[in-house]
């Protein structure tokens, strides 16, 4: 008996179809809210895969959603492709970097790993501030937005752009649930749990944490290219540290080890800091309070604990009775 | 089956294992016996390459390991089993079985499949199972398992990955006199043809399914031989059986 | 000019005053890790209270001795309030958990500087003694640079025969090498992890207050300093005090010539260097455990 239906599925189609059906009433700042959560969703999930699935804690991951946006940006403006193929490209020169920064850092564990990840973003970030030609600290404008005219939209309505970005990141959960509920996936999951063991029992671990760096890269690449389009414009700032650091924030208050996790964080830390925002000049602080909160108290995050009660309410015999 | 030839380890001036050599003929049954702290542990991570050795070869099947990772020494058809449990904590027993299983079949490239829809996978994780006397248990996740149930998982995992020797570090340490006679009686049940080296300290598990022993004592060979020898040989009695066989 | 002996002794010299910054950050971040496993992210956040406090007893009292005096023991004791309601749960957790809660911490300080003083930027005036410039090899300059260097060497030699020569030392570098051994020798461990965490918390104070007569105090300054005091420790090896040493010099002058020589790249040649360094030595150049 396969259970297709499984909580996190329909939480993803809830969803989805709330935004689709929200964003006719959202108006312009709805709209543009939309946009941006479903792309920091998409941004948030590619990390997920690494922190949640595999246990590698990067705080860099900000580096690929720079690659993505700046070759789209870089490839659009300078080069004149258009942007169908330039967002290909930011995926797949995320992807490359990822390949080449994986291949030396998926051996190195725990601390070392989160310390280098993020020296090593850092660098992207410094070399794009001073690169004058890209626009240096001042960023890149113009950036223009996908084409849907063959579909008869028009991509630079928010509306069209919103119900767009919305539809990538469904794509993106679909294909992602995929991945990771397959034999690979399963890979992840038990080097996640036991490395030791996966690698006695002959797996190459560092070849599945490299694929799955890749793969987050890729994603986050995609992430990136869409807020390039999103804004028309990117700076050396889409890669700055501390945006690894929210990023792996918004993770963690949705809840490590689900996509849906990924998004419920994203959706609540990106509505917060606008709804704080607007309260106070101080609102970091809040927000910094909230995320140590949610760190010491809730471990499981929001959308994990209340999976977990979800999933006790319907099954009273929880595990601990079986064990006899 | 596996020969090991000259091992040699030192952890700085300690010197852990000293040019430990051992054959295990195919179908053999080998055990390494030897006080505490005798370099048990130490010569079987030489052997599946989890700690590297500043000398020495080890061939299996007739295929050179002595520098190839452990992941492709388990390949090459080294199944061990952990003296500290060493499973995943967080899944059932179906899954830890079905995970090595996935191993064992190298699905890990398959990314496009549910890992639910190969049935291959759970038939060989059933089977294990049955193997290894966990068949009622199989939804129950291992947290949550008997010390002595997670003892025979992790002879499980081991078995799981279709070894051509399968070797197992104190499968009964910590059990309690009828768990370890569930143990001795699963040992004995393996298929003839599968080679097993076996550290034990029960001296009743080594005389009962072994052929032969090497006795380990601060990491180089005291004695190797028969179970008549070593149980005859006046330096073991002296120096590690005591009254143990008496 | 680039070749010009002078100019290059002087960068040599901006280049270690940036260096002794470095060490004071970097040496208590690293023997934290060393000892306890705990990785601090608002180290930096320390070193911006530093120059903080150090404005502020400044301007209350118009001596910057007295500031200089005053303000890291100020950030000490900030950092015995994060020990005892933050820090002591967390140092057994996950690193995750660890970078989480301090990089929570980095936005609650960085507002609540704000908060307390604004977004202006400001500054700590040089004390009177070190007003004039010297003159080496004909060329002038700021005394008060001297200072902060005659300053690490001072804090380093303390430290070394603090490690090397006592009791104290030779317990901190057994737990650092092996923390379970330190229990063994039936010391008191939370105090020593206690005490290494607030003398850390000083020199990160310390080095602030110092910096704040060079550099601007402002909201933000926490975030420059901790990337490059990271840089230092990844390349050093955590929890080596040689490792915050040559860490230190190497990222303080590979920064200084960096800016020099090649603008356009600037802070790229550090995490160059880094990345040369991982890629020979995994673990730094002094690592104490495997990486
Ligand atoms: N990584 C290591 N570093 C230093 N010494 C080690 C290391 N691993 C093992 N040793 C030492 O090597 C010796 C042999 O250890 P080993 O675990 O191989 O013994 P064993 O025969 O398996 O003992 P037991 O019967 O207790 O399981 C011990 O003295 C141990 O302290
Ligand atoms: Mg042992």
């Amino acid at each position: 008996m396969k259970n297709y239906f499984t909580l996190e599925r329909v939480t993803a189609l809830v969803i989805v179809v709330s935004c689709l059906g929200f964003v006719d009433f959202a108006g312009y700042y709805g709209q543009e809210l939309i946009a941006e959560i479903a792309i920091l969703a998409i941004f948030a999930m590619s990390l997920d895969l690494l922190v949640g699935y595999t246990g590698l804690v990067s705080l860099g991951h900000a580096a690929f959603l720079g690659i993505g946006a700046y070759a789209t940006g870089i490839l659009t403006v300078h080069m004149g492709w258009n942007v169908a193929s330039s967002m290909a490209a930011g995926v797949i020169m995320a992807g490359l970097i990822a390949a080449i920064i994986g291949a030396f850092v998926v051996r190195l564990g725990g601390i070392f790993f989160i310390m280098i990840t993020l020296a090593l973003s850092q660098m992207f970030y410094a070399y794009f501030l001073k690169n004058r030609e890209f626009g240096g600290d001042d960023g890149m404008p113009g950036i223009p937005r996908l084409d849907l005219e063959m579909f008869g939209l028009d991509a630079s309505d928010p509306a069209i752009f919103a119900v767009f970005t919305v539809i990538v990141a469904a794509l993106v959960f679909v294909l992602l649930d995929l991945i990771m509920n397959s034999p690979f996936g399963r890979y992840l999951l038990a080097i996640h749990q036991n490395e030791n063991r996966m690698r006695s029992l002959g797996a190459p671990i560092g070849l599945y944490k490299l694929a799955i760096f890749i793969v987050a890269g890729m994603v986050a690449g995609l992430a990136g290219s869409m807020q390039a389009q999103h804004m028309g414009f990117v700076s050396p700032d889409a890669m700055f540290w501390t945006v690894s650091g929210i990023v792996l924030i918004m993770v963690i208050v949705g809840g490590t080890g689900t996509l849906v996790g990924a998004v419920v964080g994203a959706a609540v830390v990106r509505m917060m800091s606008h709804e704080l925002s607007s309260l106070t000049e101080y609102w970091m602080m809040y927000m910094g309070l909230f995320f140590i909160g949610i760190v010491l108290f809730a471990g499981d995050g929001i959308y994990g604990t209340l999976a977990k009660y979800w999933h006790r309410a319907r099954d009273p015999k929880a595990p601990q009775d079986l064990a006899k | 089956m596996l020969k090991a030839t000259s091992l040699n380890k030192s952890f700085g001036s300690l010197v852990v294992t000293d040019n430990v050599s051992l054959h295990v003929p195919a179908g053999g049954r080998h055990a390494v016996i030897g006080p505490n702290g005798a370099g048990k542990t130490t010569f079987f991570n030489l052997l599946t390459g989890e700690i590297k050795a500043n000398s020495g070869q080890v061939v299996i099947d007739g295929q050179d390991i002595s520098s190839a990772s452990p992941d492709a020494r388990a390949r090459a058809g080294l199944g061990r089993s952990f003296q500290k449990n060493n499973l995943f904590m967080e899944m059932t027993v179906l899954e830890n079985l079905a995970t090595a299983s996935a191993v064992a079949m190298q699905l890990g490239k398959i990314f496009w499949k549910s890992f639910q829809t190969f049935s291959a996978v759970r038939q060989a994780a059933e089977e294990i199972a049955g193997l290894v006397n966990l068949a009622d248990v199989l939804k129950v996740p291992v947290k949550n398992l008997s010390y002595g149930h997670q003892r025979q998982l992790e002879v499980g995992l081991a078995l799981a990955t279709r070894p051509k020797v399968l070797m197992l570090d104190e499968p009964t340490s910590g059990m309690s006199p009828e768990e370890t006679a569930v143990m001795l009686k699963l040992i004995s049940s393996l298929p003839r043809t599968l080679t097993i080296l076996i550290i034990e300290h029960d001296m009743e598990v080594v005389f009962g399914v072994t052929d032969r022993i090497t006795v380990l004592d601060y990491g180089s060979v005291l004695v190797e031989g028969t179970v008549e020898e070593v149980r005859n040989s006046e330096i073991v009695r002296q120096r590690y059986l005591g009254e143990a066989i008496s | 000019m680039f070749t010009d002996p002078t100019f290059l002794f002087i960068q040599t010299l901006n280049g270690l005053q940036l260096a002794m910054l470095l060490f004071l950050l970097s040496v208590g971040l690293s023997v934290i890790f060393g000892l306890m496993n705990f990785i601090n992210l608002a180290h930096g956040t320390l070193y911006m209270l530093g120059a903080y406090f150090g404005l502020w007893v400044y301007v209350n009292t118009g001596s910057f001795w007295v500031a200089l005096a005053l303000a890291p023991i100020g950030v000490m004791v900030v950092g015995m309030v994060f020990y005892v309601t933050l820090i002591k749960r967390l140092r057994t957790a996950p690193p995750l958990k660890q970078v989480l809660v301090t990089f929570g911490l980095i936005f609650v300080g960085l507002d609540a500087v704000r908060m307390s003083w604004g977004n202006l930027s400001k500054s700590i005036p040089t004390p009177d003694v070190f007003s004039q410039s010297v003159t080496i090899f004909g060329e002038i300059y700021p005394s008060y640079r001297l200072f902060i260097i005659g300053l690490g060497v001072a804090v380093f030699v303390i430290l070394y025969f603090v490690l090397e020569r006592t009791r104290i030392g030779s317990v901190i570098r057994a737990g650092v090498d092996d923390r379970d051994m330190v229990s063994c020798l039936g010391i008191n461990v939370d105090l020593a992890f206690f005490g290494v965490f607030c003398i850390g918390c000083y020199l990160a104070g310390l080095s602030g207050a110092v910096a704040g007569a060079v550099f601007p105090v402002e909201p933000g300054m926490d975030m420059s300093i901790l990337i490059l005091t990271l840089i230092v420790v990844v390349v050093g090896g955590l929890g080596s005090l040689k490792g915050a040493v040559v860490g230190s010099l190497m990222i303080g002058m590979a920064e200084t010539f960096g800016q020099v020589f090649l603008p356009q790249f600037a802070s790229v040649t550090i995490y160059a260097l880094m990345v040369v360094v991982l890629l020979v030595r995994p673990g730094g150049l002094f690592p104490t455990r495997a990486a």
